[in-house]
């Protein structure tokens, strides 16, 4: 399939701008959720008071999911 | 620790809300009811985008100037406001709006993005080709190229304050190319058509066509709004660890 018979194809359904719009949207707000409880849960561990998450994290290598919340 | 909490202390509510931490809590605050009246009125547009509007002489074709373009009124709005804090980032060297500018490229440029590819494939419907060489089309090009570049600069730099003043320096290059999109359509002929023809070229679809284009413009502002709040959350957290939840606590 070339480039012009996949803009028709597009053209046809109409409802692919709109899905292509919103599944951009969805996109980076999943991409933005993602990176800010990575770094809420990184901010969490370099905190002074995380030192047993901090301690744990070094022991396992791997972040815990909620660290953040142990505050 | 002493950069965030020192204007904590500050009496002017003002003061407060501009310094870092201040605006760390009300971002916080701020984003959840923005997503909400985005997706209230987002969908309200696209009822009456797929649903009450009817069809026009393109058939149902017509229907993706809903999409197409509050999202190129997007483009245009987020770049301004690019440009307005990368002026007080390279003048002024302040910092939060710096935060804003790199904030706002990658949701500018899906906007651009999303105007472009909507423009295919009308493009392909009214004028049988997706691509032309046309004055609009090519300004459009560019932007979505100048937030890319500021994306880049941003993450290629490993200063972070010299790649938002790098950035910042661009954008108001570039920002020469806002007037240029803005009045293509008068200054050159093209093939994209007028605003004033889409909106009244079919007797009674005016106003349809119009509120549901105006929602979904609103609601695609207080969706970038949404997001780039959370971004800039996310950013200051990325640049300054606990030290930015702690004091906003």
């Amino acid at each position: 399939m070339n480039w012009n018979e996949l803009f028709a194809l597009a053209a046809r359904e109409v409802w692919s701008s709109f899905a292509m719009c919103f599944a951009l949207m969805a996109a980076e707000v999943w991409k933005l959720r993602r990176r800010m409880h990575r770094r809420q849960s990184a901010a969490a561990l370099d905190h002074p008071a995380q030192e047993n998450a901090r301690a744990e994290a070094d022991k396992t290598g791997r972040v815990p999911a909620r660290a953040n919340d142990a505050r | 620790m002493r950069e965030f909490a020192a204007p904590l202390l500050s009496r002017e509510p003002l003061a407060h809300l501009a310094s870092p931490a201040g605006f760390y809590a009300l971002a916080g605050r701020l984003v959840p009811w923005f997503a909400l009246a985005a997706l209230l009125l987002t969908m309200a547009g696209l009822a009456i985008a797929l649903v009450s509007a009817p069809a026009g002489s393109l058939g149902d074709a017509y229907r993706i100037v809903f999409v197409h373009v509050p999202a190129a009124w997007m483009s245009l709005l987020l770049y301004l406001v690019m440009a307005a804090c990368a002026a007080l980032t390279v003048l002024l060297n302040a910092r939060l709006p710096g935060l804003m500018m790199t904030a706002l490229a990658p949701t500018g440029a899906i906007f651009t993005f999303v105007a472009l590819y909507s423009g295919f494939i009308g493009g392909w419907s009214t004028w049988g080709t997706w691509w032309v060489w046309d004055a609009r089309l090519t300004c459009e090009l560019i932007l979505l190229l100048l937030f890319i570049a500021v994306m880049a600069l941003r993450s290629r730099l490993e200063d972070p304050l010299g790649g938002e003043r790098a950035g910042g320096v661009l954008v108001l290059v570039g920002v020469l190319n806002i007037p240029i999109v803005y009045f293509s359509l008068r200054w050159w002929n093209t093939l994209h058509q007028g605003v004033a023809s889409s909106l009244t070229g079919s007797p009674g679809m005016g106003q349809a066509m119009l509120w549901g284009m105006l929602l979904m413009a609103l609601g695609f502002g207080l969706y970038s709004m949404a997001v780039i709040l959370a971004r800039v959350r996310c950013l200051m957290l990325e640049r300054h660890g606990h030290q930015a939840g702690e004091a906003a606590a």
